[in-house]
């Protein structure tokens, strides 16, 4: 079999790559569990996985930190697989703040929403995919551990027909009926169901298609799209959702249900309340609580109504809530990039919420039974995914003790560039060496970054820098999104020569004009002087030809032992390769205006949006109205562009001209 | 939904005027319908319907005899409301003492059995009506309905079954709804009676099938006339093995019942019908059929004969 999968690149597998490529494909194939695929940066992670999925020709979802590096992801899988399905999966909450935090203005509620649905859609797209095909990637954030979100899905209105599954014939008209479609004997209508014996046939409202379904005894043995008109087949299904024909009504008799049980819980929580003397926070869920239950009852939705997901999917206490995973095929495959980070994410992202929450229902904003609207726990995690595929430069402890330490390496960049060499100097005179260093690199036109070990540090040290004349800004990380663009960009610029820091592994630092990484007390053992993060920082300097560590250190502790032999490892494989193949490395300084091109950058870039503060000033209130909807407008398509950052530029100028407007007004 | 007891609540005698000038009678190997007064939807319907079982003449006494009539009264029954119903099509069907009612949207009967005759009132065409209770719907249930009764005062039942016809003898696979009566039919490769529902009447001491047109949706020949000896009565059942097996005589009469339709309901207020029922069923020795979806359940049936 082939062809699955079509890999469109204008590359052919270079430098370890091959031999990563077979080894992780043979391992898929002899069923292991578990593997690991080391990758430097800029060897090509992401083709080798790509050519990785064309092999094994499996549905799968590669996991990703954040959603900067998901979209970048996401990005270079739909140009290696134009003819696939190669889907988004992230909450719709990371762009935008929750409605919460919204003035109680009624277009600002339905922008909010607007934008919502957009990420909606691809997270439907991605849910629907994985139901009509197998030829898909799923590019997600730690999104895909959260309860799916959807109305349908709290309600548990969704029906599932998949071949091969057990199906009660009757179980399947009756929930047919229970998310409102009629059926009907005579000709099929949107909205309707017809049966003929062990044949269903069903027409969604939201569809040009109809599907059927053909049952033998309690299996469902076929299930296809047909010409609701003619009846003739269009295309055999692997799954298929049915989603309820109107998306507005919810069973009545269920949601009436959750009601009473809602009640019941919150009579016993306000017991327990008053009789720990909480009146205010029993005062305070009583209100909100009844405030929400009348909104259900006369909408049938309210805010924060995923809270409420336990008694509206009538799950027992605890139980897991369905995520995206259980939607993945028992065969897909699971990729996590940047494993060193998203195993320990993924880890803590159920107790961040649960501490989180339990403040919530410890004040009285919401009955304990909103902690069953939960990320996964890890072992709920690793129940449900398949064979994984962890990609690190640096892969953690969880990822190596699972493979039993065996790795498949991918060291070789196929520019040539190799990490950068590791020097150790003593702490003593940390400051001005540094300074020396720093003189010296400033006047050939390069960059350096320094990473220190406290706040206070990075704080004295840049104003004595400062002092002495050098240019230097501190990046410390209240900085917000949009101002640490503008700093990086700056630095690529070459308006400043030095970039302090407490913590480099931040995304976006991979320049090619840094050629010096220095790393002050290196020996002082902690979090940001790990041996993985060590590595991390050193190859901050990877993209330059000239790239240099200098690590400020009194003794040699096992990290910077570990990394340094590393890093001398893969320089030795590297320097190997480029001698047989007779490469020069070459810094590969990209024009800042093409680097931005690409997306990955483009999100750390602050888009010039004319926002020129007093413009407004003497302007008629319909003209700043018409500027809003052409914001609008423009954010809209930014966000649908993926680029988030510009979009939110964009929220921002409009929140503040509504300001105006106001202010105008009053 | 219903709107009370039909008998109480319709008076059938308020109208009299003829609903076209249609008349037809059928014969189904003797068993003969008159059909009086159609309009002239009504009567098309059945000339199609009924193409191969048409008499030229009239019966003088027919088995059956249902006269039309025209009737501008609202729909017999309401129709349904939107948005999340299971049935299909509204009917209602009551046996009370000797008399049958019949209703669905569009039409509304009354038979009196021991007479065998009965008034049918057909609403005037009327499109939105129409649309919930078409025409080739309404009167096929309707003579469906009337004769499940008519022949069983005769002795003979109405099955949910499949009836196919292999060297002149017809097997009967019966099962309600999902039992896989369609299925069989689609892979049996012999004559269809019927894919759905099929007359059965006793002849000297044993019972044969009436070639008759009430199939569910299989089309793949045509409808057969005559009388064929039935070979074996099976009751379906969808499996991985194929394979033949008795079960008590007691829970093979139960599943025997349950698929009379229109009878089975009524039982209750009919305590005479089963006699006419347990006759039959001591007379069709019922098993049942493990089959799959293949043609292997002849094999079975070939040597549960030897």
């Amino acid at each position: 079999m082939s062809g699955l999968f079509k890999l469109t690149s204008e590359f052919e597998p270079k430098g370890d790559q091959p031999q990563a490529i077979v080894k992780l494909v043979e391992g898929l194939r002899a069923k292991r569990k578990h593997q690991v695929l080391l990758g430097v940066t800029g060897s090509g992670k992401t083709f080798t996985m790509a050519k990785v999925i064309e092999a094994v020709e499996r549905p799968t979802l590669v996991l990703s930190h954040n959603k900067t590096l998901a979209a970048q992801l996401y990005q270079e899988f739909r140009r290696f697989f134009p003819e696939n399905a190669v889907e988004y999966f992230v909450s719709y909450y990371d762009y935008y703040q929750p409605e919460a935090y919204v003035p109680q203005s009624d277009t600002y509620i339905e922008k909010e929403a607007t934008i919502n649905d957009e990420i909606d859609r691809m997270r439907h797209s991605a849910t629907r995919s994985l139901f009509e095909r197998r030829d898909v990637v799923i590019v997600a954030s730690v999104s895909c551990i959260y309860g799916l979100g959807s109305p349908e899905a709290y309600h548990g209105m969704m029906l599932m027909l998949e071949p091969g599954k057990t199906a009660d014939r009757d179980e399947v008209l009756r929930k047919l009926v229970e998310i409102q479609y009629d059926r009907t004997a005579l000709d099929l209508e949107r909205g309707k169901f017809r049966v003929r014996g062990d044949v269903i046939e069903i027409w969604p409202s939201y569809d040009d298609l109809a599907v059927r379904v053909e049952l033998f005894g309690d299996e469902v043995e076929r299930v296809s799209a047909i010409d609701p008109v003619r009846g003739a087949v269009v295309k055999a299904l692997h799954r298929i959702p049915i989603y309820p024909n109107s998306h507005y009504v919810t069973p009545r008799d269920r949601l009436l249900k959750a009601i009473e049980a809602i009640k019941l819980e919150l009579q016993d929580r306000l017991a327990e309340l008053e009789k720990a003397g909480k009146l205010l926070e029993a005062q305070r869920l009583h209100q909100r609580t009844m405030f929400d239950l009348e909104m259900i009852k006369e909408v049938g939705y309210c805010q924060g109504i995923e809270n409420y997901s336990r008694h509206l999917t009538g799950r027992r206490p605890g139980e897991a809530p369905p995520t995206l995973l259980d939607y993945l095929p028992d065969d897909h495959l699971m990729i996590l990039d940047e494993s060193h980070v998203s195993v320990p994410q993924l880890r803590g992202m159920y107790f961040g919420d649960r501490s989180r929450k339990t403040t919530l229902v410890e004040y009285g904003f919401r009955l304990p039974s909103a902690l069953d609207n939960r990320p996964l726990q890890f072992e709920e995690f690793e129940a449900r995914v398949g064979q994984r595929l962890y990609v690190s430069a640096t892969p953690g402890p969880y990822e190596l003790e699972r493979t039993g330490g065996e790795v498949v390496e991918q060291v070789i960049r196929p520019t040539g560039l190799m990490d950068p060499e590791i020097e150790v100097r003593p702490v003593r005179h940390q400051v001005d060496d540094l300074l020396k260093e720093i003189r010296e690199r400033a006047g050939r036109g390069e960059r350096t970054l320094v990473t220190t070990l406290t706040k206070r540090m990075a704080e004295e040290l840049t104003r004595y820098y400062q002092e002495v004349g050098v240019r230097v800004q501190y990046l410390h990380s209240d900085i917000d999104t949009l101002e640490r663009v503008a700093i990086l960009r700056n630095l690529r610029r070459g308006e400043f020569d030095v970039l302090v820091g407490v913590n480099l592994l931040r995304e976006g630092l991979d320049l090619p004009e840094v050629s010096l990484v220095a790393i002050l007390d290196a020996d002082k053992e902690g979090y940001l002087r790990s041996a993985g993060s060590l590595i991390q920082t050193c190859g901050r300097a990877a993209r330059n030809v000239n790239g240099r560590v200098l690590m400020y250190a009194d003794v040699m502790t096992d990290s910077m032992r570990k990394a340094i032999d590393e890093t001398n490892r893969r320089r030795k494989i590297q320097g190997e390769y480029n001698r047989q193949h007779g490469i020069t490395p070459e810094t590969i300084v990209k024009a800042i205006d093409e680097v931005l091109g690409s997306v990955y950058e483009a999100d750390y870039l602050k888009v010039p949006i004319e926002v020129r503060e007093g413009e407004e000033v003497g302007k008629r209130p319909e003209e700043i109205e018409a500027e809003i909807a052409t914001l609008q407008a423009r954010m809209n398509a930014a966000a649908e562009a993926l680029r988030f950052e510009e979009a939110a530029a964009l929220r921002d100028r409009i929140r503040y001209l509504r300001k105006v407007l106001v202010m105008a007004s009053a | 939904m219903s709107r009370g007891t039909p008998q109480a609540d319709y008076p059938f005698e308020r109208a009299t005027a003829p609903a076209g000038p249609g008349d037809r009678t059928i014969s189904l190997s003797g068993l003969t319908v008159r059909l009086d007064g159609m309009d002239a939807a009504a009567e098309r319907f059945v000339a199609e319907r009924f193409r191969r079982y048409l008499l030229g003449a009239h019966a003088a006494q027919p088995d059956l005899r249902l006269t039309f009539r025209v009737d501008p009264a609202a729909p017999y029954l309401e129709p349904r409301p939107a948005g999340g119903t299971l049935s299909g099509y509204q009917m209602e069907h009551v046996v009370i003492a000797d008399i049958l009612y019949h209703r669905s949207v569009t039409v509304c009967a009354k038979l009196d059995l021991k007479a065998a005759t009965g008034i049918v009132l057909r609403r005037p065409i009327d499109e939105a009506v129409e649309l919930e209770d078409p025409i080739h719907m309404a009167v096929e249930n309707l003579l469906r309905s009337c004769l499940a009764w008519t022949v069983l005062r005769r002795g003979g039942l109405m099955l949910h079954a499949a009836s196919v016809v292999r060297e002149g003898r017809c097997y009967l696979f019966f099962g309600t709804s999902n039992a896989g009566k369609s299925t069989i039919a689609s892979i049996c490769g012999g004559q269809v009676i019927s894919d759905d529902l099929t007359m059965v009447m006793p002849e000297g001491g044993a019972f044969v099938a009436i070639g008759s047109p009430f199939r569910g949706t299989y089309t793949a020949c045509e409808d057969l006339t005559g009388r064929y000896p039935i070979a074996g009565v099976y009751r379906l059942i969808k499996d991985e093995r194929v394979f033949i097996e008795k079960r008590p005589a007691a829970i093979a009469f139960g599943d025997f019942v349950a698929n009379l339709p229109f009878v089975v309901g009524e039982l209750e207020r009919q305590p005479w019908a089963w006699g006419a029922i347990e006759a039959a069923f001591g007379r069709l020795n019922v098993k049942y059929l493990h089959f799959r979806k293949d043609p292997s359940f002849w094999d079975a049936i070939a040597a549960e004969e030897r």
